[in-house]
């Protein structure tokens, strides 16, 4: 009986605390256990950085990405055509390519792969300036040069690098049109 | 020894098989020798007049030039519609090249079987308009022009 009257005091203890909480949707504080001293960390977290060191424009392989004309004429090139722009991730032991490409979707905010195929949503219609002799549509994609390195946190927070940087050369996962003055 | 002589016949026919195997596929080869596909060009304005392509035009059942040839050939555009300000010119051709569609001013762009792209040439009313396409004399084609007022 003694039992049965603890277990339903307890109880209702936490469903209060919880009820509380919930209530004034202030962070409920942590079991003692999970408590570290301000300003200390777990150790051992794991983190990736990537770091861009260039960004440039890449046409999309295939004569099919590129069109010609004088000035005056309006250009533009099918949206029906896949197109696909390569890249290169050269990997480590500490850095695999699916950790890398996160680190760089956090890191410098662009969604990108190692290869980049498909189809365009626009046709980059475009009217070659007429003070151009020649200007030149093309499609392709951006791509990111840098490297990523893997860190390891320790429990005074400081990042301590892992192993070798891997290297990275890859296209966004959309397309940009560029206007080459080709006089 | 004796492995080798109780061997021996049929070695000989072994190599026999490959010999008349080996002459075979040599006379097979010259003869059936497959030739390197080629994708005809296709009429731009299948794709033109689909509703479901991007190229899709509106003004596609009234082209001012829908012709099919071989190498380089010039034509004069008789009556466009009034108001016309530039014609849109869709070149298909085959095999691989460079095609250079010209009228008055120029676009050009590689061949591929169905259209790949599109230039639209603004008209002068001051010169004839005569188009010319530019292929290497063994490259077939399809060019369609499609007037706009825009």
């Amino acid at each position: 009986m003694k039992k049965i009257i603890a277990t339903v005091v307890l109880t209702a203890a936490l469903l209060a605390g919880g009820g509380v909480a919930a209530n004034a949707d202030t962070p409920t504080a942590a079991a003692p256990a999970a408590v570290t001293p301000q300003g200390a960390c777990p150790g051992g977290v794991v983190r990736y950085k990537a770091s861009d060191s260039s960004k440039t424009f890449t046409q999309a392989s295939g004569a099919n990405s590129a069109v010609t004309g004088q000035g005056g004429v309006t250009l533009s090139i099918s949206r029906s055509t896949t197109f696909t722009v390569s890249g290169t991730f050269t990997s480590t032991t500490g850095v695999t390519v699916s950790a890398g490409l996160a680190a760089i979707k956090e890191d410098i905010g662009v969604s990108v792969g190692v290869s980049h195929s498909g189809t365009s949503t626009s046709s980059g219609s475009w009217t070659v300036p007429s003070n151009w002799s020649y200007g030149r549509l093309e499609i392709g994609s951006l791509k990111h040069r840098g490297t990523v390195q893997k860190y390891i946190e320790n429990t005074q927070c400081a990042l301590n690098a892992s192993g070798s940087a891997a290297i990275y050369n890859v296209p966004e996962t959309g397309w940009t049109f560029v206007h080459v003055n080709a006089s | 020894m004796k492995i080798q002589r109780a061997h021996k016949p049929l070695m000989m026919a072994v190599l026999g098989v490959i010999g008349v195997t080996a002459l075979g596929g040599c006379s097979a080869s010259q003869t059936d020798r497959p030739t390197p596909s080629v994708s005809a060009a296709v009429d731009p304005l299948v794709q033109i007049k689909d509703p479901s392509n991007d190229l899709y035009t509106d003004a596609a059942n009234h082209p001012v030039l829908h012709v099919q040839g071989t190498g380089s050939r010039s034509y004069t555009l008789k009556s466009l519609p009034a108001g016309t300000t530039r014609v849109t010119f869709y070149v298909s051709c085959s095999p691989s090249s460079r095609f250079v569609v010209a009228m008055g001013k120029n676009f050009s762009g590689p061949c591929g079987h169905v259209v790949a792209n599109s230039g639209g040439i603004p008209v002068d009313a001051a010169t004839a308009p005569t188009v010319t396409i530019t292929l290497p004399k063994t490259t077939s084609f399809w060019l369609v022009g499609i007037p706009s007022t825009t």
